[in-house]
């Protein structure tokens, strides 16, 4: 190709040259002077591109510079902290602003939208097939991993472990991006290599694979990963996919693999056929045995995960540093709820705590929009600090009403099962007791003495006092132990006259995901922490969950695994609670089969909430579209008393159906690619 | 013999004059001075002369004055005695004269630039006496000098002699035979003898065509031989009252569309194409080319129509194809005037012009508006009840204390209603033997319409003052040696606001009358503030939009200079062989921009407490932290540009016979510095570069057939290996069908006739932006800290890296996209002094290696950018026609008009498109200007409906939204219904059509202007689309509304299905932002564009030769089926209108 070029440009200056001796008679010297300045100039004239521009090979030359390529392929990883693009927020766990400027637009509150209906066609939101609505394009992502590993093996100075390392990094991620569309689309695209821009047609338009297909090749690769991996990443890997991570992943893709919706799910994909061969996409043929095997395979898979994790430290988190300063007087007259209070409290935020098997490392530390921005309340009047900072907590992303009605009494049973709990009178005003009265001990540092709240508030597991913001409790954070009321001009509360579209629309407000050191006036001082992808607690509860359902009759073994984590949380064993007619209202439900899954689905959803795990349990066990059509309710937030804010209002509607289970390929690559066969009812 | 006037001027100076131009050449070419190839002037001049009882010498005078003419005459002939009247419009020197001498007894011969003045009588009168003559005479050169060595020679024999040292000849010559006067590198003069004794001959030059003569590519040649399509236009029809050349180009010349969407001041270049837009590429506007030199869209904008001496378009690729990389689509040639040998010539010309907008936007009062808010907040959510207050609105009706109950009419607290320009320039031009010179300058004065507030000490209105200085000097070096030297400067200085003037415009509908005033009276805390207390309110989170703070809170400087110098050197090779000519040129210009924006941060203020019954109010500051009185440090911007042009052209023309030959062989050398002021990419500043080689052979047989082969082969920068030049040919042919003697009967019908036809090939390089240009190489960067594909690890997060981007995949293959174009013509002129012309061309381009995005490429392929080909096509094809008519109804009155058509349209033929499903989604075949949209049927009547219609796929709707036509019937209404409708959003016909008639010394002219087939979709949003084009969704955000949606949008009491506006919203209702048929416009309309009426007196003191003053307007009124606004807006109806103008002006010759 250099040579031809040069032998252009060499007949080009001919020509010139030819040119000028015609001239050169009468103006010799003009001529002459011209004729060099021009051929001088002609050989590399229109070779303007200086030589050291940078190239793909570049980046893989040496191991510093492959670091950006490993950046990259990681950088596709969703990002579950940032407030409009986070799938945390399906379900009806959260609540964002809605005022019409942020109702009305698609590129806020993405989640949200899809689950008031709003999911199209034409720009799929949080679509990751193609990358639109938010989404990441995963299938770039897998590019970028193939590009990857043609690449890293030519890397200079990686030796052989590294190396090694690397490239099950890049395979798992691989593998992973490809789960991640599986979980959203169910039949996938497989794209195993990097395919050229001038590819065949056959090459550029694949079709879809069956559902099967998909989860073999995902765990073929993670298979092929795993032994490859570092067992443990440390201090500057934390955050990179090491044995810990990618078992415990590969168990949640097995475990996903055997649920209903995947697995045997006739009832919603009897008729969804691959056209190609008339074979159905999803295995809705499976028997009983095969869905057995599958939960068996689950089963070891989290079972080596478990036994990696704890051979490598991992465990359930306990906050076993000094409390805070402000907090000691609590802690002085209520220590054992206080103790569990912490370990509640700090279990997500307090960074790479021993919980975390794999996390979400890209944490922007120099920018806001994350999750705790957005569910942080603003720092009231009366503390130090700039209290109308808006930039550092939006104070606008808070709880559904259903959240606080989910977490269990203080017996560890759903509020409605509970015997000593009225659920009749649950919205009953209630007045706390002094801090005189000898009930105060029990409740100091989770309910504020002598202040007007409700019954339901009362009398609740740890969970809840950790994880929300309630009239009358407290919200810890900016370094202060803010007393909050939610309701209008009150501290946590809707306040007209300042940054008057940022509030809390149920009332309710969520401190699960703000750390308490965060400092206000600056996003800076926010404490920063990784968002967990998966931690200890899912383990133990996906274990129960496997148990379960490979056993006929749940027994002590299924128990156990869910004890582990409810011991953790303060609240009594499972088999105790529920074999306790005194207590519960369906007595034994904990030896029913069907009766057990529902107790670990309630578990999971109060252990794991606002962690964007709830929506998949619903979603896996085909309950997603009964649980999420329900409308979202609230307390009234204009009211500016007890009276007038404790009025249960609907927030907003709800409308997930069946087709929205699987999210739509976009109208634009079903125009692109013929061979694609939509997803039922898009 | 008698005297004979004669003028007296040296060959070329003094012997030390030529040494020193001799250095000065060499001192101009090393500093790259430019210049043009050919030193002719054009002497189609038409000549204007009237003169009751006057003499013959006073006739001369006036035609001296009005040309350059000279005229030698023995005194002894004119009688004084003799008076004369003559009454001519636009006619050449020979009518003139004719007419002039008929009462005379004399006769006239023109040749060069001398008119010979003899008795008629000694030729006329029949001699019988001796036979043989010895005739004698003097042969000089154009100079006057003699001329040793010419030869004289009877024709159809081989008599013949030569002159002497001094010029003298003397031959034996019959009566009736005819002498031929030549010499090598003039042209030939063949001369009748009659009676004379003594025929003296000045010989002229010939390159100096006195025939008409075009512009065509690197040289001119007789108009008669072109066979390309070139239209040309007469100056003085694109001079306009605004400082704007190019808005006085739509209609005015066929081949051309144009069209003008903004009327800001400054930034008002309207768009424009030849032959339509043929390609759906990257660059589709033509090549701009003053004085042979590429320049810019501004450069043309600020030309002088004074300073112009020719404006040619060439359309087809026989015209275009030797300037091959940047050919495709088409060129606007434009030739500067050059001065001519005689006295010094001054021109003088003033214009004052007052500028107002053509239509005003209408925005609703604050009373009407607060109600249709109201309606609409509570139709689409009963619970949210009014937004304002019944007590708001009749306090507001009532219009009492305006600080609590404004009612703001923003347009008009914003803009004044007209504006006043001033414009002067002056030329003066002459020359000797030595050199000729044009010098020109111009000084323009422009203001905007923008109101400027006196508490601030500066202006934010835009104030433009602009100065272009011309000087083209071209050196006789030698006789057969020239030097042209042309510089020009064009030096701008700009103060405008802050936000550019469109922008306040759009800002407009982003306010509303009612939430607060544009600035308070201070209230009693703050009646010492320093600062203007600007209304805003809180609204989610921010301060709502202030226009007028937006106007008043700084200003924006700018200083622009561009400077052009050009020198060509050009030499007769005459001596080497007959014909033979050489011309070197360089070119540079030097453009640079600086802009500085200096701002202060506004003070807001909002309504803290106030008493209903007194008026007292107080204010709380909204910024009392952020808001800042003084202007901050200034936000500078940068941009600056070089162009370098080398050229070097071979000339070869010879006469054999009837066998006429011409050789054109060019070699340039182009580059192109760009330095962006805030440019990120590396490539973006890598310069611009073209090499390329072109010639042409023409061959012209008796005048009567032409057959012309040009080609150009170029070579890119964007392109590599055998990609990187491209080879472009040319086949054009002519047949001059009135110059074959079976059309003598026909000549007093048609005067001439010629059929033209061409095919040639012209390439385009310029098929992406600066920054995406390198298609060969893969564009990877390491981006920013924090960006999207950077990622973080560690305990602290601090083990971070930035990843990498692709912009772009190496595509080895990427080329020259070519346009093959086709073109047929006919000129004919009709009646015998050409009174009716008709220019008519019919073409056909059809475009080819269009380089796009290729759209049929699956996300599934996991792509980060897009890949590209060489891969569209386009047909294009149409008629350019214009029709000129000239009559003299009598010696008092005159008239000529002119009209212009030009219909294009073009398909796409190729294209990479996706694989839709169904046949209407498709874009090929169908123009590339056409747009899809969804079919609306009406709006929704109730729930029902909605529940019982299909799906629509585009969020949340309800009884009073638009209902979609469900065109694939797959029961959802999405993006794959859109269906193509309405005409193409560029107009496909334009149409051009003025008279000018004159009496006495009054003339008047207008001139219509008109675009059809063309369609519109309206921005039913909010914001700009991607075009920049504000929505005009009233009330969302509490945004402006305009009156013409209040009168008719369905309401709940007016469920009108067909109502202009669907159900009120406060918010934008996706569901109504889809292009549909219910935005489609049609947008064609027709317009006065301008009108002038002129009077010239004929004033003959202080050397003021003529003195014109004239009254003119400019886009007087329009005619359109499209009422909103301007229809030649388009969508950009909320932005500053074009203007209408009156303008008085008078021109002083001296």
């Amino acid at each position: 190709m250099k040579i031809a070029i040069k032998r252009e440009q060499s007949q080009t200056c001919l020509g010139f040259a030819e040119h000028e001796q015609f001239a050169g008679f009468s103006w010799k010297n003009t001529i002459w002077v011209v004729a060099v300045f021009l051929l001088a100039s002609c050989s590399d004239y229109l070779d303007v591109v200086p030589d050291n521009t940078l190239k793909l090979e570049n980046i893989y030359a040496t191991k510093d510079d492959a670091y950006n390529a490993l950046a990259k392929i990681y950088s596709y990883l969703p990002n579950d902290e940032a407030t409009h693009e986070t799938i945390w927020e399906m379900g009806d766990e959260f609540i964002g602003r809605i005022d019409p400027p942020v109702q009305d637009n698609t590129g806020q509150l993405r989640a949200e939208r899809i689950m008031r209906g709003l999911q199209t066609t034409g720009d799929p939101l949080l679509g990751n097939w193609s990358g639109t609505g938010g989404g990441r394009p995963y299938y770039e992502a897998i590019r970028s991993t193939n590009v990857f590993l043609q690449y890293i093996v030519g890397t200079r100075n990686l030796d052989d472990n590294e190396r090694a390392d690397w490239i099950a990094q890049a395979t798992f991620l691989k593998a992973y991006y490809h789960f991640l569309l599986l979980q959203k689309y169910g039949p996938i695209i497989i794209s195993d290599k990097v395919i050229q821009p001038d590819a065949s047609a056959d090459e550029l338009f694949p079709s879809r694979s069956k559902v099967e297909d998909c989860f073999d090749y995902i765990i073929r690769l993670m298979d092929e990963a795993i032994p490859k991996l570092t067992e443990r990443a440390e201090e500057n890997n934390l955050g990179q996919i090491d044995q810990i991570a990618a078992t415990a992943i590969k168990a949640r893709v097995l475990y996903f693999r055997a649920s209903p919706f995947y697995s045997g799910n006739k009832e919603f994909f009897g008729d969804f056929y691959d056209p190609t061969d008339g074979g159905p996409f999803f295995p809705v043929d499976d028997s009983a045995e095969r869905t057995k095997e599958k939960w068996q395979e689950a089963l070891t898979a989290i079972n080596t995960a478990i036994e990696v994790a704890e051979r490598n430290g991992k465990g359930l988190y306990r906050f076993e540093k000094e409390v805070y300063v402000k907090d000691r007087n609590f802690y002085a007259l209520n220590p054992d709820r206080m103790k569990t209070y912490y370990d509640l409290r700090m279990l997500i935020v307090d960074p790479w705590n021993e919980e975390l098997l794999w996390a979400n490392s890209n944490v922007d530390i120099y920018n806001q929009g994350e999750l705790a921005h957005a569910t942080n309340i603003r720092l009231p009047a009366g503390f130090e600090g700039d209290v109308n900072a808006s930039g550092f907590s939006w104070q606008w992303l808070g709880a559904t009403y259903q959240m606080a009605e989910r977490y269990y009494t203080e017996n560890g049973l759903p509020i409605e099962e509970d015997l000593t709990f009225n659920y009749n009178t649950r919205l009953d005003a209630y007045l706390t007791p002094g801090a005189e009265d000898p009930d105060y001990p029990a409740i100091a540092g989770l309910m504020q003495p002598n202040q007007p709240t409700i019954n339901m508030y009362m009398n609740r597991e740890m969970r809840f006092y950790a994880n929300l913001g309630i009239t009358g409790g407290y919200f810890r954070s900016h370094f202060e132990i803010i007393p909050v009321y939610m309701m209008q001009g009150t501290n946590g509360g809707y306040n007209p006259s300042v940054n008057a579209t940022d509030f809390f629309c149920t009332g309710i407000g969520i401190q699960k995901l703000v750390h308490p050191e965060s400092r206000s006036s600056n996003w800076q001082r926010q404490v920063k922490f990784p968002y967990p992808i998966i931690r200890m607690a899912d383990l133990h509860l996906m274990k129960a969950e496997v148990l379960n359902e490979i056993k006929d009759q749940p027994d002590q073994e299924v128990w156990d695994a869910i004890n582990l984590v409810r011991e953790r949380a303060g609240v009594p064993n499972v088999e105790e609670v529920w074999s306790n007619a005194a207590l519960t209202r369906t007595v034994n439900k904990h030896r029913s089969k069907t009766g057990m899954r529902d107790i670990i689905l309630e578990e999971r959803s109060i252990e794991l909430a606002f962690e964007g795990i709830h929506f998949w349990d619903m979603l896996r066990h085909k309950r997603a579209h009964a649980e999420f059509s329900a409308p979202i309710q609230g307390w009234n937030y204009k009211g500016t008393a007890p009276s007038t804010f404790f009025v249960l209002g609907v927030t907003q509607a709800r409308r997930f159906t069946i087709r929205d289970y699987l999210w739509p390929i976009d109208l634009n690559e079903m125009n692109t690619n013929g061979k694609l066969t939509q997803n039922p009812g898009w | 013999m008698k005297k004979i006037n004669v003028w007296k001027d040296y060959p070329w100076g003094k012997p030390y004059t030529f040494l020193l131009i001799m250095k000065l050449t060499f001192i101009l070419t090393l500093l790259f001075v430019l210049n043009t190839s050919a030193n002719t002037y054009s002497q189609g001049a038409k000549l204007n002369i009237s003169v009751q009882q006057a003499t013959l010498r006073e006739l001369f005078d006036q035609i001296k004055s009005q040309s350059d003419y000279k005229f030698l005459y023995n005194n002894d002939l004119v009688n004084d005695d003799l008076k004369i009247n003559v009454n001519i419009k636009t006619s050449s020197v020979e009518d003139v004269l004719t007419e002039a001498l008929r009462q005379s007894n004399l006769s006239f011969r023109v040749v060069g630039k001398q008119i010979l003045i003899y008795p008629v009588a000694e030729t006329e009168k029949p001699d019988v006496q001796a036979q043989k003559n010895l005739v004698r005479g003097v042969i000089t050169d154009p100079s006057g000098a003699p001329l040793p060595g010419a030869t004289v020679t009877i024709a159809g024999s081989t008599r013949g002699v030569i002159t002497d040292a001094d010029g003298n000849y003397s031959i034996e010559a019959n009566r009736g035979e005819k002498l031929v006067f030549s010499f090598i590198g003039m042209e030939s003069e063949t001369v009748e003898v009659v009676a004379q004794k003594v025929i003296n001959m000045q010989m002229r030059e010939k390159s100096q065509e006195l025939e008409d003569v075009t512009v065509v590519a690197f040289g001119r040649q007789k108009k008669e031989s072109v066979v390309a399509s070139i239209s040309t236009v007469d100056v003085g029809e694109l001079r306009v009252p605004a400082s704007n050349l190019t808005s006085a180009l739509a209609g005015k010349i066929a081949g051309i569309i144009s069209y003008q969407t903004s009327g800001e001041p400054g930034a008002d270049n309207a768009q424009f194409f030849i032959r339509g837009v043929t390609t759906f590429g990257y660059k589709t506007s033509p090549l701009i080319l003053i004085d042979g030199f590429e320049s810019t869209t501004d450069d043309l904008a600020r030309l002088q129509p004074d300073d112009i001496e020719s404006f040619s378009v060439m359309k087809d690729a026989s015209a275009t194809v030797m300037y091959g990389a940047r050919s495709a689509n088409g060129i606007i040639s434009v030739v500067t005037k050059a001065g001519r040998e005689g006295d010094v010539k001054i021109s003088f010309r003033g214009d004052v012009n007052i500028a107002m907008p053509t239509r005003k936007i209408e925005f609703l009062d604050g009373v009407s508006y607060m109600r249709l808010y109201n309606e609409a907040q509570i139709t689409r959510n009963p619970t949210l009840g009014a937004y304002y207050d019944e007590q708001k609105i009749q306090s507001t009706m009532r219009g009492e204390y305006p600080m609590i109950y404004p009612n703001v009419y923003w347009y008009d607290a914003l803009f004044n209603k007209s504006t006043i320009n001033e414009k002067a320039n002056i030329n003066i031009s002459g020359g000797g033997k030595v050199a000729t010179y044009y010098v020109s300058g111009t000084m323009e004065h422009e203001t905007g319409l923008l109101k400027v507030d006196r508490r601030n000490n500066f202006n934010n209105n835009i104030d433009i003052t602009r100065t272009n200085v011309r000087s083209n000097v071209i050196f006789k070096l030698s006789p057969t040696t020239t030097l042209d030297t042309r510089i020009t400067g064009r030096f701008e200085r700009y103060t405008g606001p802050y936000e550019t003037a469109s922008e306040i415009y759009r800002q407009i509908m982003w306010s509303n009358p009612v939430d607060f005033p544009f600035t308070y009276e201070p209230d009693e805390a703050n009646q010492f503030a320093e600062h203007i207390l600007f209304g805003s309110t809180l609204i989610s989170g921010g301060f709502k939009v202030n226009p007028y703070a937006s106007m008043v809170r700084g200003y924006e400087d700018r200083n622009e200079t561009s400077i052009t110098a050009q020198a060509t050197l050009s030499q007769d090779l005459k001596f080497i062989t007959e014909g033979l000519k050489v011309s070197l040129k360089i070119s540079a210009n030097s453009w640079g921009k600086y802009t500085s924006r200096r701002t202060y941060s506004p003070y807001y203020y909002a309504l803290e407490n106030y008493n209903q019954i007194t008026g007292q109010y107080t204010l709380f500051a909204l910024n009392p932290t952020t808001g800042q009185a003084y202007l901050g440090d200034v936000q500078p911007g940068r941009d600056a540009s070089g162009q370098y042009y080398y050229e070097g052209i071979l000339n070869w023309n010879r006469e054999f016979g009837k066998h006429k030959v011409g050789f054109t062989s060019v070699a340039i050398a182009q580059e192109n510095l760009v330095t962006g002021g805030n440019s990120s990419s590396i490539y973006y500043t890598l310069p611009e570069k073209n090499l390329g080689i072109s010639g042409r052979m023409t061959y012209d047989y008796d005048t009567r057939y032409f057959l012309d082969f040009s080609y150009g082969y170029n070579g890119s920068e964007k392109f590599s290996g055998s990609k990187q030049f491209g080879f472009f040919p040319a086949l054009a042919a002519g047949w001059l069908v009135s110059n074959e003697s079976f059309f003598e009967p026909y000549k007093n019908l048609i005067s001439s006739l010629k059929l033209k036809f061409s095919w040639g090939q012209g390439g385009n390089d310029a098929i992406s932006g600066r920054e995406g240009r390198f298609f060969f190489l893969s564009d990877v960067s390491i981006p920013q800290p924090n960006t999207a594909s950077s990622y973080r690890w560690g305990n602290t997060f601090q083990n971070a890296y930035n990843g990498y981007v692709v912009s772009r995949y190496a595509n080895p293959n990427i080329t020259w996209e070519v346009s093959t174009k086709y073109n047929a013509g006919i000129e004919l002129n009709l009646l015998k002094n050409e009174s009716i012309r008709i220019q008519a061309d019919f073409f056909k381009d059809k475009r080819d290696k269009i380089y796009m995005v290729r759209e049929n490429f699956p996300a599934s392929a996991g792509l980060e950018a897009s890949i590209s080909g060489n891969v569209g096509q386009v047909d294009s094809h149409g008629i350019d026609a214009s029709l000129d008519i000239e009559h003299q109804f009598n010696s008092d009155f005159w008239m000529t008009g002119r009209a212009n058509f030009t219909y294009a349209t073009n398909k796409y033929v190729e294209l990479d498109e996706k694989n839709y499903p169904d046949e209407y989604l498709k874009r090929k075949g169908h123009n590339i200007d056409q747009w899809w949209g969804l079919v609306a049927e009406r709006l929704f009547v109730d729930q029902a409906e909605i529940d019982n219609s299909p799906h629509q796929d585009f969020g949340e709707y309800m009884a009073g939204d638009i209902k979609y036509k469900d065109v694939n019937g797959d029961g959802v209404v999405n993006n794959n219904d859109r269906v193509p409708m309405g005409y193409p959003t560029k107009p496909e016909i334009q149409v051009g059509a003025g008279l000018s008639v004159g009496y006495k010394k009054f003339d008047f002219s207008f001139f219509f202007q008109g675009n059809a087939r063309v369609s519109m979709f309206i921005n039913p949003g909010v914001g700009g689309g991607d075009d920049g084009a504000e929505g005009i969704a009233p009330l969302v955000g509490n945004r402006n509304a305009m009156p013409f949606i209040a009168d008719d949008y369905w309401s709940e009491t007016n469920p009108n299905p067909y109502a202009f506006w669907p159900r009120l919203s406060t918010s934008t209702v996706n569901n109504n932002l889809q292009q549909s048929s219910w935005w489609l416009r049609d947008v064609s309309f027709i317009r006065l564009k301008s009108a002038e009426m002129g009077y010239n007196f004929p004033v003959k003191k202080l050397k003021l030769e003529n003195c014109r003053l004239y009254v003119s307007g400019e886009n007087l009124f329009v005619l359109s089926k499209f009422k909103y606004w301007d229809p030649e807006m388009g969508r950009k109806g909320i932005g500053y209108p074009p203007n209408r103008r009156f303008n008085i002006g008078f021109k002083l010759d001296f």
